[in-house]
């Protein structure tokens, strides 16, 4: 057993924000990623590449340094840098989000970005992707734990605004 | 029902042939269940602009009419084999409010600052760029159908919303460089670029489809802005080369917009808000806190009389704020605690990027 060493509200909320908020796009970038390589489009693979980087430094900064809140998205990016120097998957972050001079259209970035994301999963755990049909129905259902957690440290609100809207008001 | 747009209709489905091996008469059949009588299916989004790959999915908004079924603000999800269908049920009289409410805030000076859509949803953009230049491929024409004035509505609208991002991130930017945080410096500068561009491109009559696809404009109907572009597509590597980088972005992007982007100028109609935060003191120490962030910030006996003057819940210019007070506001925003506000919006009178776009088409 691991022995939190930080106020049981924020550790909650900080993973929550990681899985929920991060993670899903991640894998809808790398999904993105996969179609730009495979029509040969360059510059979207730069494109979603880049934000993929920006969403695991965020997600590595929310489970490793536990930073709270998370700044507005012009400043997330650097922000997550900063809370993750050191961090064996730092440099490629930034080279990511530094963007590429060559945009290698082949397998090569691919595996880049899916050896990010998973060591990002590593440290915060794996949302199913709620677009895929093997996905949905796990999706909602770990959405539904991750609910109750939130809830019984007295937060609220860490799901994509879509999945809320009209009820979070 | 009489199919229109047969052209554009017939390049979608060969491209929808060619990635998932679906016709649009099989996409007819799966949302048969969401339609009524005299209602139109218009298909927008990359794969009916020419973008989109085989891993994109298909927009499209059935529109019905006034006294139709109830509508929904979020897509109902569809699979056709592999071809994600995401479907918006909404009646033409909320479409003609949508466009409405646009053309109201094109009139009016208050920033749009998301009305339309935030950074990452842009809803409202999407939707009116879908019925302003998407493809009918069932029914009656969609508010008089595509182009015209809708059209006009809806590329204004997007020009304005990134001309107004573009001035957001380029002021960032220069603020990053003063606070000596030279990633957000470089990656906000990159950002007004890739905005400034986006505004121009769409002011040349491109339907919209995400941010995603800037890239592959400027790679194809854009093209001679590629290599505007190529100088900024990859940041610095040297923190120390990044207030040349951002110099560079400010002058790029005031030839883009035709504005003036220094600081001096933006600093005027641009304050800081920052409600969340209460100052204390216990002893010798001053610090800002935020119960319900959970989050507090220990300031110095300066920094805490510079904080005090600003008085409770802080609204000010950042162009009233002295360095003191500027630099903390600016830490607070870089810890998303503070947010950047503007007085005043950018109508599209105010930008020369249509004679930018002319002297592009010539």
């Amino acid at each position: 057993m691991d022995a939190i060493d930080l106020g049981a509200r924020r550790y909650i909320w900080c993973r929550g924000q990681a899985a929920w908020l991060m993670g899903p796009p991640a894998a809808q970038w790398l999904e993105d990623l996969r179609g730009a390589l495979d029509a040969g489009q360059e510059g979207l693979a730069r494109h979603v590449s880049r934000q993929l980087a920006e969403d695991c430094a965020v997600m590595l900064a929310l489970a490793l340094s536990h930073g709270r809140p998370v700044p507005g998205p012009s400043m997330r990016g650097a922000w997550a840098l900063e809370r993750i120097a050191g961090h064996p998957a730092a440099a490629e972050c930034w080279e990511l989000i530094r963007g590429l001079d060559e945009v290698p259209v082949d397998d090569e970035l691919h595996e880049r970005c899916a050896r990010l994301q998973n060591q990002a999963r590593e440290v915060v755990g794996h949302v199913p992707d709620a677009l895929t049909p093997e996905g949905y129905y796990p999706a909602l259902g770990l959405a539904r734990e991750w609910i109750e957690l939130v809830s019984a440290v007295g937060e609220s609100g860490f799901l994509p605004s879509e999945w809320t809207r009209g009820s979070d008001a | 029902m009489a199919t229109i747009d047969t052209d554009r209709s017939a390049e979608l489905a060969e491209r929808l042939r060619r990635y998932h091996g679906v016709g649009l008469d099989r996409v007819l059949e799966v949302i048969d269940y969401l339609r009524d009588e005299g209602d139109s299916v218009l298909v927008g989004g990359s794969l009916a602009y020419g973008l989109g790959n085989h891993r994109s999915d298909l927009d499209i908004v059935v529109a019905a009419p006034a006294d139709g079924e109830s509508s929904s603000r979020m897509p109902l999800e569809h699979f056709v084999d592999s071809l994600r269908v995401d479907v918006w049920k909404l009646r033409e009289n909320e479409l003609e409010d949508l466009f409405a409410r646009a053309r109201d805030g094109l009139a009016s000076e208050a920033p749009f600052e998301g009305a339309f859509g935030d950074v990452f949803e842009q809803a409202d953009l999407k939707l009116l760029h879908r019925v302003a230049y998407g493809v009918v491929i069932d029914g009656p024409p969609v508010l008089g159908g595509a182009g015209g004035a809708n059209a006009d509505v809806a590329r204004d609208l997007l020009v304005r919303e990134y001309a107004e991002r573009a001035r957001h991130s380029i002021l960032v930017a220069q603020l990053a460089v003063a606070a000596g945080r030279p990633k957000a410096a470089t990656i906000n500068a990159r950002l007004a670029i890739e905005e400034a561009l986006t505004a121009l491109v769409s002011a040349r009559g491109l339907p919209f489809s995400d941010n995603k696809w800037l890239q592959v404009r400027l790679a194809g109907e854009a093209s001679d802005l590629r290599g505007l572009y190529d100088a900024f597509a990859v940041l610095p590597a040297s923190d120390r080369e990044a207030a040349g980088f951002v110099a560079r972005a400010v002058a790029t992007a005031q030839r883009l917009l035709g504005l003036d982007l220094a600081v001096a100028a933006l600093a005027a109609d641009a304050g800081w808000e920052c409600e969340r935060l209460r100052l204390y003191a216990a002893g010798e120490l001053r610090v800002l806190v935020g119960a319900a962030d959970d989050v507090v910030f220990e300031l110095s006996a300066a920094e805490a009389d510079a904080w005090a003057a600003l008085g409770p819940d802080p609204r000010p210019r950042c162009a009233d704020c002295d360095p003191t007070q500027g630099s903390i506001l600016f830490g607070l925003y870089a810890a998303g605690m503070a947010r950047l506000r503007w007085a005043r919006g950018l109508p599209p009178a105010e930008l020369t990027i249509e004679g930018e776009v002319r002297d592009g088409r010539d």
